[in-house]
């Protein structure tokens, strides 16, 4: 009797701790979740943000430019709203083949809508797709897309006493500035009876200081 | 019991399984400040391999990065990847990369060093020039030009005794047949912007700079001298920055049949130079005589010269003279720049001390004291001495010590010091200060140098009045003073009356704040930089029709006829066969670097920045 008594109340004791662990358990994999939902965001915001620093980081100064390309092509626009950055045009050194020789050209990057929206929070935001393109010399080429699910993208030009978020550079340009943020949509994913609150937006702060534009001795 | 626990321990177990299972990988939240830190270890990097990469000697880039294939920047490791030079080694091509955390950056950039040093072989500054190449003398060029000025020819109106054309038949053809590479032979205009180019300074500058750098270890010499023996000044070839000497000789040189002269930075010779022995030299020889005719006999002596020669001849036309007009207020509150009409007591325009020629003419206030044709009325010609302890020569028309002796009693302790206000009309003027605390020589041009008061070139070190033993400025070019003429509207801001001319230089100029442009010799308040002195040095001329103007044209018509007749003048440089001129950078570059010039800096031409990440390397992006 007392061993079945012993066996009893180890089964129940064990249960018990067994079912806060899988309480726990549950928790974790709801944290998890939302884990998932904003490393994946983190990862494109840093991913486009990482390829946008490094063009920005290639950037020609004017001279530089005009004595390669013959001309100097280097402006922002807003949007029509004004609310963020819809073109980026900038003369810069690029590869246009992998390993292959560095060149100067004109890269463009645009933002559209891509007619979709995201709930960040409770709020429906727009996305916006990012394109870039490279003229070499005969126009630009085809668009390549470089981020799907931009809910907001600005870009500033930095003078040493200024600076601009639409038109041609500032006097003494030195340093392009720039965040976007990107949103992924969340999966219909539950955990238990546990809804999920996912954040699904990562934003991306950029400040580049391209060596072709400040560097003097 | 012990199945209890068993189970417990087995739940526990189970439940941190599931926790870790579900547990989800580290996040990168800081990349962007990675990157920025990378860009500034790189950034840093770069400097490194700049002040690595320039030998300070010669200004030139090194073969070779003294650094390694690696080197620590803010505890951070960078590797070299590569490094070479370019575009005839005037470009140093390097590729630099750096890690820090999970991110890598690499840059490859170009940097320049334009062309510096020197322009040439040899260049001539002077109205004419003739020369006697032997072809079997050896000009190695180094791709340089041999340059003939043709300022002065323009500026003496030479045209109507002689051919501008015929310099490349009398003077550069003979460099046409010589053997080495050899140099072409250019007449320029604008020897400033050739000159500029190379960041080299005008001939006066670099007289101005070498009287300024001069040290106990340099050598000066009375002209005229022979040197008969050997003699050694600094080492030849160069070998450390410190080798290169100033050799300043204060009249012709002769090197004699036995004479042997070598050595590394400046000779500077200010008459002809004759070479019967054996010269061989790094650096420059400048030769710069007063004389209507100057000669660089190098027709019998051996000479290896490597570096430039500089011919700096003015021998200028006759033609107006030098005025020298005297200014004061030792309260240093002027009420006009000339204080104000009417004034009377010590140190102020009516004093009856001071009033010579403005109170002779009538005008008490606008002049203290002018001399006109000031070197027709002292022996030093152009030379004016303000100041000479125990003999003050030219006392008389300077004012200078009694200023000072007038500023102490008024205002006991304070200091002064000297400044050359309108440099630009700097007349090619040399200047000697001393003072007790040290004496200062150089070009009134480019002033003080490293003792220049800070913010102010021109500026000297304060001394206490009594402190000060000696200031001379010796005026070498009367074409290079600003140029005044009685009767003309003066051009200065201050003028007050339009479109009127000025009848009289002297007292138009004591009355314009800004001396009508001219070079003035200022004493100034230490306090508060108030002016106390001025001595303003212009070239004056008289008006069209006056007695002293047609004078003056009648002997520049006397000149001009004896240049036509086959008179000696301009620059004659005879090149025999033993001679060897060899032109680098490297050359000039010990004696550039003492006297600092050349001192270009260094330009930026590209870089283009890769973005890798550090777990696989290699795999770098540009334009992403």
């Amino acid at each position: 009797m007392s061993s079945l008594l012993d066996h009893l109340t180890a089964i129940a004791a064990g249960t018990v701790v067994l079912l806060a662990l899988v309480t726990l358990q549950m928790r974790d994999r709801v944290a998890a979740v939302e884990d998932a939902v904003s490393d994946v965001a983190q990862q494109q915001a840093t991913s486009v943000a990482d390829g946008l620093a490094q063009e920005f980081d290639n950037v020609l100064s004017e001279p530089m430019a005009t004595a390669a390309l013959g001309t100097y092509r280097c402006q922002l626009v807003r949007d029509a709203a004004g609310e963020r950055t819809a073109l980026v045009e900038l003369p810069v050194f690029v590869r246009t083949v992998r390993g292959g020789a560095v060149r100067a050209a004109t890269v463009r990057y645009q933002l559209r809508a891509t007619g979709r929206t995201v709930t960040v929070g409770r709020t429906a935001r727009p996305t916006y797709r990012l394109t870039r393109e490279v003229d070499t010399g005969a126009g630009y080429g085809a668009a390549a897309t470089v981020a799907e699910s931009l809910v907001d993208f600005d870009v500033k030009f930095r003078g040493r006493a200024s600076e601009t978020f639409a038109g041609a550079p500032p006097l003494r340009f030195s340093q392009i500035a720039f965040q976007l943020v990107v949103a992924v949509t969340p999966p219909r994913a539950r955990a238990g009876h546990v809804r999920v609150q996912q954040t699904n937006s990562a934003r991306a702060v950029f400040a580049v200081r391209p060596p072709n534009l400040t560097t003097t001795l | 019991m012990g199945r209890f626990l068993l189970l417990l321990l087995a739940a526990a177990a189970g439940g941190s399984l599931l926790l870790n299972a579900g547990s989800s990988g580290g996040r990168s939240h800081t990349r962007g400040q990675q990157q920025s830190l990378v860009r500034q270890t790189l950034d840093d990097a770069v400097a490194t391999v700049l002040d690595a990469a320039v030998d300070p000697a010669t200004r030139r880039w090194r073969t070779a990065l003294p650094l390694g294939r690696t080197f620590q920047v803010d505890g951070y490791r960078v590797d070299v990847e590569d490094y070479h030079l370019e575009s005839s080694g005037t470009v140093a091509a390097f590729r630099l990369a750096a890690y820090r955390g999970g991110v890598g950056q690499r840059i490859e950039s170009r940097y320049r060093i334009p062309n510096t040093g020197w322009p040439g072989p040899i260049w001539v500054d002077a109205p004419y020039a003739v020369s006697q190449v032997d072809a079997h003398a050896t000009i190695d060029g180094g791709g340089r030009r041999i340059y003939f000025d043709a300022t002065r020819f323009g500026a003496y109106r030479l045209a109507s005794v002689l051919n501008l054309a015929d310099l490349g038949t009398d003077f550069g053809a003979g460099f046409g047949g010589v053997r080495g590479t050899g140099a072409p032979f250019a007449v320029v205009a604008d020897m400033d912007a050739v000159r500029e180019a190379f960041g080299a300074p005008t001939p006066v500058e670099l007289v101005g700079r070498a009287l300024g750098a001069f040290s106990a270890q340099d050598t000066r010499l009375a002209g005229p001298a022979t040197i008969a023996d050997s003699r050694t000044y600094g080492g030849y070839p160069a070998t450390t920055p410190g080798d290169a000497r100033i050799v300043h000789v204060t009249g012709d040189l002769t090197i004699a049949s036995s004479g042997r002269v070598e050595g590394n930075g400046l000779l500077l010779v200010e008459g002809n130079l004759t070479v019967l022995g054996r010269l061989d030299w790094t650096g420059l020889v400048l030769v710069r005589p007063r004389s209507q005719h100057v000669a660089v006999n190098w027709a019998d002596g051996r000479v290896r010269l490597n570096g430039g020669l500089v011919v700096d001849q003015e021998a200028p036309p006759p033609g107006g003279h030098t005025d020298l007009t005297i200014n004061r207020d030792i309260t240093g509150q002027w009420n006009s720049s000339a204080g104000a009409i009417g004034e009377t007591g010590p140190g102020t325009p009516g004093d009856a001390e001071f009033g010579g020629y403005g109170r002779a003419v009538g005008l008490p206030g606008l002049l203290y004291d002018h001399e006109h044709r000031f070197e027709r009325a002292t022996a030093e010609q152009r030379t004016i001495h303000f100041a000479e302890r125990g003999v003050d020569r030219h006392e008389r028309y300077t004012w200078f010590r009694r200023t000072l002796t007038d500023f102490a009693a008024a205002a006991p302790a304070e200091r002064l010091y000297v400044r050359f206000k309108n440099p630009a009309g700097h007349g090619a003027s040399l200047f000697h200060l001393v003072t007790r605390a040290g004496t200062y020589d150089g070009a009134v041009a480019t002033g003080f140098g490293a003792h220049a008061r800070p913010g102010d070139a021109s500026a000297s070190p304060s001394f206490l009045p009594a402190d000060l033993d000696a200031l001379v400025v010796d005026v070498q070019s009367l074409r290079l003073l600003t140029r005044l003429t009685d009767g003309q509207v003066p051009g200065s801001p201050f003028w007050p009356y339009g479109t009127s001319a000025c009848p009289s230089r002297p007292m138009c100029i004591g009355f314009l704040d800004d001396r009508d442009g001219a070079l003035a010799v200022q004493l100034v308040r230490d306090t508060d930089d108030r002016p106390v002195y001025e001595a303003s040095v212009y070239w004056h001329t008289q008006a069209a029709g006056s007695t002293q103007f047609l004078e003056e044209l009648a002997a520049d018509d006397a000149w001009r006829s004896a240049i036509r007749g086959g008179a000696e003048y301009g620059a004659l440089v005879q090149v025999g066969r033993q001679v060897t001129v060899t032109f680098a950078d490297e050359s000039v570059g010990a004696i550039a670097n003492r006297l600092g010039f050349g001192q270009t800096a260094i330009e930026h031409v590209s870089s283009v920045v890769e973005h890798m990440d550090a777990r696989s390397t290699g795999t770098a992006r540009v334009g992403g």
